[in-house]
């Protein structure tokens, strides 16, 4: 990972200090018109509300977390106009991100406080009104193509000042983060806008501005604890089939923590790829369970025997990918991937020249994480401390690697690995106790990079 | 609210299989030691059945004569029918009492807006659409949710008058009208599970107030989100003017927004969660079946059970889970056992398989090495956050009710009632699947008579007797409910 740039400090100081003027320049042209503000009560349940749901981010499946604060925000750009909004946004922050560093901070105030000011000015000149401002209605009939404006210029704002920052920490292309970003938020934009919008013309109901909000959260309320409680149930389905495959092979001292550190390697190798967060998620559940397969009682006595394997014993080598991916195939851990964690499984003892089994496929029919697993596999077999046999270092290993490279394995998922070795970013453990069981969730950086976002 | 749903069941189920109450075609129970008392309840079932029907019939012609004509413009109609019929498909089941549906939101605020007779015709005109074309559910079914819906609407609507509600005027910032509200909500809650409720009873049998009990619990959040969506709708309804002007299939497509989303994405998560507990299930079920391939040498792991085979682990889970139903433990607590039965004997894999297979020695105990099992096993489950009381279930699996058990020697009520339900179930399938000499189910209960109050806790035992002779099919119909819950 390179090092972050030192024009992002700098990067950072400025947007805060671009977006404080922007937001004194704002209150200042509300107040020269003369429009008062009066709305304590309103102002202070979105508040409250943008608070509360920043506390309790929603987890996604893979590790990621969202919070729906997206849909106040719009809501309040809508009702209140950019300038209440923004302190609303500003206050927001000064309890959410009160543990993290000053400019940090400084910068996310200015972020959301650009965010709204351009959303606002699209709005404005697509010929919106706002609901507290001036008495408009926000009504989708009439005022369509400024409402999508509105939440397009807001999202657009928010993600591209968020991935310069992101590109400028972790010294990669603007373009290629903020492509990323995009890619990643938009979904989540997508599905979010729309509460923002019915919040806000909920809330025009006459008489019941903020009762009709609250009506309006509450089965969204019941949706969270209910997602809440679905997500837990698949982190307790992670852990427990964990466990069990990991106690499966803890007491055989053949095979004690291979999957552990196999998964571990392969990993780095995936993230190195670039494999996105879906993948490398597949990727660790074939890795944790690749060798299930050899869950049978005369495995041991078959592979210690000394001498080289009979034809039936040697059929039963080869058939242990097969029994793997028939396991996992009816596992369905997760939904939707259970076959592609399959077809990974059987295939990590393929090799590229075709010389593998169980199919003795070739090339580009191995699919990039099955080439991915096989190195991983090779070089934990070939690095562990075995009773049985000599241990080689790992720079033997990645030699050994290195000359099968092409016709064994992977060239690039080789290359992975000898850049990881060379980066000093693989630690080669082989105790139980050290090898951590649950390795840091995948998408976990990232949305800690974007958390102003 | 809640919804009419049999459980689909494999070939052999008690008879009221996939074709709904009462239509199907009616087998006997293969294989029970007894008659089972099932024989009496269908007809009892197809006269509630038939009768909420007639009543609901007979309802809605007599509303149509009390309230006269109702003038509705089409996108009224539209909106109402449409938005309760999609929601109305959008069904999450509950374990053990049927299945919630999303549109009580529309019913509810129908109820406020035009009254419980426009409504009552609105809804069973909804479910009717619903559960006939779009879910395919065979007529007599549907007719059955229509006809409870329409009864439970005409009822609530006549109590929400009295108590001063006039429909289209929702005034909230009011004691009196705010509580005419939320008694309505109440009782049209509590009259549409109990409806279901006496359903499910008569079906399956088992006590009324308990089903009610069990249905009213979950029903609870979801039910009272989709009120507060049912309410919106009917504020958002008396004010749409205002909101997007006199436009009338704007106001309808807003009004539609306003609760299909929310209530879609309240519908998401719930059916996310309970699609989540067969996914764990089978993968107990298949970590079970690869514990036996590795310590007891079965073929191999992935031929060793197929269809209706079943493992050890998941024989010994479905009989204690059976045990620990019949005995009325909570839900959670029976499902902990569950998983206990699966994973009981997980400690194996710590255990040499020489020792494992050497057996027992003279004196009839095994080698100390293999005692270790149950310790090892609740080590492996302990770090497994949700599987905590599982864990202590399988370390206490070999205690014995006189105190001569291992590892911790406990006695009586010392030991976890689940561990008990364990050994128990352990004993007789173990005895009864033998591969040397297995025993047929009265030899086994037999020896297990004989041992209660030495090794076993002698009240379970009377009551493994008791569940053995009532259903005989039990571990089939344990399956089909996976196959259910995963429809």
């Amino acid at each position: 990972m390179a090092r972050p740039s030192r024009l992002f400090p700098i990067y950072l100081f400025i947007t805060g200090i671009i977006g404080w003027m922007v937001l004194v320049w704002l209150i200042e042209v509300r107040v020269g018109e003369g429009v008062r503000v009066s709305l304590a009560w309103e102002g202070g349940f979105f508040l409250g509300l943008a608070i509360l749901m920043g506390l309790q981010p929603v987890r996604l499946p893979r590790g990621a977390t969202t919070t729906v604060g997206f849909a106040v925000d719009y809501a309040c750009v809508l009702i209140f106009g950019p300038a209440v909004a923004a302190v609303i946004g500003v206050m927001s922050f000064a309890v959410l991100l009160r543990r993290s560093p000053w400019l940090r901070q400084f910068f996310n105030q200015g972020q959301v406080i650009l965010t709204f000011a351009g959303a606002g000015w699209v709005y404005e000149a697509l010929g919106g009104r706002y609901v507290e401002l001036g008495g408009g209605r926000v009504a989708f009939g009439e005022l369509g193509v400024a409402l999508v404006g509105c939440g397009v210029a807001a999202f657009t704002i928010s993600t591209l000042l968020v991935s310069v920052a992101i590109a400028q920490s972790e010294g990669r292309s603007v373009v290629g983060v903020w492509v990323m970003t995009f890619q990643w938020m938009s979904l989540r934009f997508l599905a979010l806008a729309p509460f923002g919008l019915l919040m806000a013309m909920v809330y025009q109901t006459p008489g019941l501005r903020l009762v009709a909000v609250a009506l309006f959260l509450v089965p969204l309320v019941g949706a969270r604890y209910a997602f809440q409680g679905a997500m837990e149930m698949l982190e307790v389905h992670r852990e427990t089939v964990w466990a069990l495959s990991n106690a499966l092979e803890a007491y055989d001292p053949y095979t004690r923590n291979h999957s552990e550190l196999v998964t571990r390697y392969a990993l780095a190798m995936g993230r190195e790829l670039g494999l996105p967060a879906a993948r490398l998620e597949i990727l660790e559940w074939a890795c944790r369970l690749h060798d299930i397969g050899k869950c049978r009682q005369d495995w041991e006595s078959i592979i210690r025997k000394p001498g080289k394997p009979s034809e039936a014993e040697w059929q039963v080598i080869r058939q242990h990918p097969v029994e793997g991916s028939r396991l996992v195939e009816r596992m369905e851990f997760l939904p939707h991937t259970a076959g592609e964690v399959a077809r990974i499984v059987r295939a990590h003892h393929e090799r590229l020249d075709g010389s593998g089994y169980p199919d003795g496929q070739g090339g580009e029919r191995i699919c990039l994480e099955a080439r991915v697993l096989g190195v991983a596999d090779a070089f934990e077999a070939m690095t562990a401390r075995r009773a049985y046999k000599r241990r080689r270092s790992p720079e033997e290993a990645i030699g050994e690697l290195g000359r099968c490279a092409g016709s064994q394995f992977d060239p690039r998922a080789v290359g992975a690995l000898v850049a990881l070795w060379q980066r000093g970013e693989l630690s080669v453990e082989d105790s139980l106790e050290q090898a951590s069981l649950t390795p840091p969730s995948v998408g976990a950086r990232m949305s800690e990079a974007a958390a102003g976002g | 609210m809640v919804k009419a749903k049999v459980k689909r069941q494999k070939a052999k189920g008690n008879g009221l299989g996939s074709r709904g109450w009462g239509l199907g075609a009616r087998e006997r129970p293969a294989s029970s030691l007894v008659p089972s008392r099932q024989s009496l309840a269908p007809r009892l079932l197809d006269i509630y059945v038939g009768l909420t029907i007639a009543a609901g019939i007979m309802a809605l012609w007599w509303s149509l004569r009390q309230w006269g004509q109702v003038e509705l413009e089409l996108w009224q109609l539209a909106l109402f029918i449409g938005l309760a019929g999609i929601l109305d498909a959008m069904v999450v089941p509950v374990a053990g009492v049927g299945a919630m549906a999303a549109s009580f939101a529309v019913f509810f605020a129908g109820l406020l807006v035009l009254g419980g007779g426009p409504s009552a015709w609105l809804a069973a005109l909804a479910v009717l659409w619903a559960d006939g074309l779009l879910r395919r559910r065979p007529l007599a079914r549907a007719s059955f949710n229509a006809s409870h819906s329409v009864l439970s609407l005409l009822a609530v609507g006549w109590l929400y008058q009295r108590l001063g509600g006039e429909p289209g005027v929702l005034v909230l910032n009011r004691v009196g009208p705010l509580l005419a509200v939320v008694v309505a909500a109440a009782a049209l809650w509590l009259l549409e599970t109990g409806w279901v409720s006496v359903a499910m009873a008569l079906e399956k049998g088992g006590a009324l107030w308990r089903r009610l009990g069990q249905a009213l619990g979950p029903g609870l959040a979801w039910d009272g989100a989709l009120a507060s969506a049912g309410v919106l709708l009917a504020l958002l309804y008396g004010s749409r003017g205002q909101l997007v002007g006199q436009a009338s299939w704007p106001g309808a497509l807003f009004l539609g927004a306003t609760v299909l989303i929310p209530c879609g994405l309240l519908y998401y998560a719930y059916r996310l969660q309970s699609s989540l507990q067969p996914v764990y299930l089978q993968s107990l079920r298949t970590l079970s079946a690869l514990l036996e391939a590795k310590v007891e040498g079965s073929a191999s792991a992935s031929s060793g059970w197929r269809g209706d085979q079943l493992g050890h682990g998941e024989q010994v889970a479905k009989l204690a889970a059976r045990l620990a139903e019949r005995l009325e433990l909570p839900a959670g607590q029976v499902e902990q056992i569950r998983y206990a039965g699966y994973l009981h004997d997980i400690g194996k894999v710590g255990v040499p398989s020489s020792l494992l297979s050497r057996g027992r020695d003279h004196y009839g105990a095994e080698p100390e090495a293999v005692r270790l099992h149950a310790t090892i096993g609740a080590g492996i489950l302990a770090p497994i956050r949700f599987l905590g009381p599982a864990a202590e279930m399988v370390r206490a699996h070999h205690e014995r009710w006189d105190g001569l058990g291992y590892p911790a020697g406990l006695r009586g009520r010392q030991i976890p009632l689940g561990a008990r339900l364990l050994s128990l179930a352990n004993a007789y399938v173990g005895m009864t699947h033998s591969p040397a000499q297995p025993l047929s189910p009265e030899q086994a209960l037999a020896r297990l008579r004989k041992a209660a109050g030495a090794r076993f806790d002698p009240e379970m035992a009377s009551l493994l007797a008791k569940v053995l002779q009532s259903s005989g099919d039990a571990v089939r119909e344990e399956a089909g409910e996976l196959e259910f819950a995963r429809d």
